[in-house]
């Protein structure tokens, strides 16, 4: 469990997973997207692809001013709409 | 991005990493035009032995002869078809000769000369202001041999590449030789950060556009037909806030290229989708003008157009 799965974070935790989808052009309701279904996998979770991860740390980036800034660290960020949701609160992924 | 898509595509007799090693030997240790005529006799052997490469090749070339010239008669968009996938093939063993030197232990001052045309002063005034810049190419001439030009320059450059079965080898000892940093996409969905990262520390970025291989696509006119050309570039360059400027490395005459950078294309407008769309046409018109004036250096063995 991250430290995302909290009450108080459900509009955050929302606003993001509607931020994936605008950025991956996603035909899903945001609401049907789990808060720890991985980011990648093309069966179990969303199937974002490279074109997609650019666009979503851009706007990462744009919306909520955190930057990640290389692989490592988007390694470890882009698993879940939780682990984002994390680093945009603490600004540090390794947290999660 | 389908994994390995470049890997099986490269799939062919020749790539092979012992083959590329022993190419390079006869290059390194022969004398120049002895280790050529190797070259030219394996490239030979090449065409004789890779019929589906000969007739994708065809079958481009007819498409664009048809459209260029349209006066010609079948018949001879025909023959040239074919008298052209020939040169071409014959050309692409002089760029394995002139690649495999550039990867060696050759002095390279005095062996190759690159002459520097076009709008190099634009991308100078992007890198000035802090902006890193796009280099989009073709398979036309030696686009290595571009970025080791840009390199020589003092210009931070660094290539776009997928693994293949053995011109990756070659393709890293050119670019630590001549100082062009690189990175390998492939499937990882996180290999854009990087290129992300590097444009906005200001490097010059350089990829190849004319082949789409099975990445997201956006389709254009080309030479009168749709076809795709990759998302990837566009979509870097909108959101990174930087520049692409076609660019290309033709050869002149033997080791002598002309290293041409076009005007800069900037993708913005208020609508994201529509700017991408334009900007690959217009980097698809460009293109056109690049190639069909060069169609014997147009390294293109993949079908570009659906029903040619």
């Amino acid at each position: 469990m991250t430290g995302a799965n909290n009450g108080q974070d459900g509009p955050l935790r929302d606003a993001v997973k509607s931020l994936i989808v605008q950025c991956a052009r996603l035909r899903v309701e945001p609401a049907a997207i789990g808060d720890d279904q991985p980011l990648f996998d093309p069966q179990k979770g969303l199937g974002l692809d490279s074109i997609d991860v650019l666009e979503l740390v851009v706007n990462l980036e744009r919306s909520y001013g955190v930057t990640i800034q290389d692989r490592e660290t988007g390694q470890r960020v882009l698993q879940s709409v939780n682990t984002i949701v994390d680093f945009i609160k603490t600004g540090d992924s390794s947290k999660s | 991005m389908r994994k390995d898509a470049l890997w099986e595509h490269s799939r062919h007799f020749l790539n092979l990493r012992p083959v590329y090693a022993l190419g390079q030997w006869f290059l390194e240790n022969l004398p120049l035009p002895v280790a050529y005529g190797m070259t030219w006799g394996t490239a030979e052997v090449a065409y004789r032995c890779s019929p589906q490469m000969r007739r994708a090749m065809q079958a481009n070339l007819g498409h664009v002869l048809r459209y260029t010239q349209p006066q010609l008669s079948e018949a001879e968009v025909g023959r040239r078809s074919r008298s052209l996938a020939h040169r071409i093939l014959i050309n692409r063993g002089t760029w394995f000769a002139d690649l495999s030197l550039m990867a060696g232990r050759r002095e390279l001052d005095g062996l190759f000369r690159f002459d520097m045309e076009g709008n190099w002063a634009a991308l100078q005034k992007a890198l000035a202001a802090g902006r890193g810049a796009i280099l989009a190419s073709a398979h036309l001439g030696n686009w290595h041999g571009g970025g080791v030009a840009v390199a020589r320059h003092g210009i931070p450059i660094r290539a776009l590449m997928y693994r293949n079965h053995a011109g990756e080898l070659m393709d890293r000892k050119v670019a630590r030789r001549g100082n062009v940093k690189q990175t390998f996409v492939d499937a990882d969905p996180l290999a854009m950060m990087e290129l992300v990262r590097a444009l906005r520390g200001g490097e010059v970025v350089a990829m190849l556009v004319d082949k789409p291989w099975d990445s997201r696509s956006i389709e254009v006119p080309f030479f009168g037909k749709p076809a795709p050309f990759p998302l990837g570039p566009v979509r870097l360059a909108r959101l990174a806030g930087v520049p692409i400027f076609p660019a290309f490395c033709v050869w002149k005459r033997v080791r002598q290229f002309r290293a041409v950078l076009c005007d800069p294309i900037e993708v913005i407008g208020t609508d994201p989708d529509a700017a991408e769309r334009d900007a690959v046409a217009k980097l698809a018109r460009i293109m056109e003008e690049f190639i069909a004036p060069h169609l014997h250096l147009w390294f293109n063995f993949t079908p570009v157009w659906d029903g040619d």
